[in-house]
């Protein structure tokens, strides 16, 4: 057998995991976003929607068109 | 050619930095305004405070592309909110150091969502106390796994930026996360919190 290659040792090493996770190899982000587990808290969170006013914006506008 | 809206942060730096478009800074501003606001906001708890370090925030970032500091090694997003956390830091060891108390003024910004767009007065209210309700629950969490409620759900950054963010390992990020969303559960129990317009 011929010496792995580092790319080739995590390439072996996703398809170990992917083999293990029913085939499909998911990111941590995917993996570990709660979303079913946790809908309901989501459901909470997504009440907060806030933004900053149009003023401020507007004002960093000015500031960055004074900028050069 | 691609509109504003289709580039990505990178080509609007790029577009700002070597050509001077005034457009593409205002377009990042707009892309990211209310994951920073939201971010900052949540840290703070005070609506004037958070405008002024979301102001203080982007003079720095126009500043520092114009100057060249801004290396494409990350997400501009990650950038930009390690700016907010510095200047956040530098507040409240001021602030610390003047021994004075933080005025919570979350009572101020009533029309501060953009939810009350075409909302009646007595929606406008309700939807206000929902979000008041919400700011109060994530600040009842430990400060570490705030941190990552927010960098997570409401910024978007993904677990390895956020454990670059916060220093920890990605592993160390996943468990506060877990343990965030189980303490806000048990607080919304508590609390017996229904957030809806009924």
């Amino acid at each position: 057998m011929l010496p792995m290659t580092k790319t080739s040792t995590i390439q072996f090493i996703i398809n170990n995991l992917a083999s293990k996770t029913g085939g499909v190899f998911k990111s941590i982000d995917t993996q570990f976003n709660f979303q079913d587990e946790f809908g309901d808290v989501y459901e909470i969170l997504k009440q907060l929607d806030v933004d900053v006013r149009q003023e401020v914006v507007e004002k960093l506008m000015k500031f960055a068109s004074e900028t050069d | 050619m691609k509109t504003l809206s289709g580039l990505s942060d990178y080509e609007l730096v790029q577009r700002y930095v070597n050509c001077n478009d005034k457009t593409s800074i205002e377009a990042l501003i707009n892309r990211h305004r209310k994951k920073i606001y939201t971010y900052i906001l949540l840290v703070v708890k005070d609506q004037h405070l958070a405008e002024d370090v979301f102001q203080e925030t982007f003079i720095k970032v126009i500043k520092s592309l114009k100057e060249g500091r801004y290396k494409d090694n990350g997400r501009f997003i990650s950038w930009v909110i390690r700016i907010a956390h510095n200047l956040m830091i530098d507040h409240f060891r001021k602030e610390k150091q003047l021994n004075t108390i933080s005025n919570d003024s979350y009572e101020n910004d009533l029309f501060n969502s953009k939810k009350f767009a075409d909302k009646t007065i007595e929606e406008e209210i309700v939807l206000d106390q929902i979000s008041k309700d919400v700011r109060r629950l994530v600040h009842e969490l430990p400060d570490d796994q705030r941190e990552v409620v927010i960098l997570r759900h409401y910024c978007g950054m993904s677990f390895k930026e956020i454990a670059e963010q916060t220093d920890v390992s990605i592993n160390t990020a996943l468990g506060r996360m877990r343990y965030a969303l189980i303490n806000l559960r048990r607080l919304i129990k508590e609390k017996n919190l229904s957030l809806s317009i009924k």
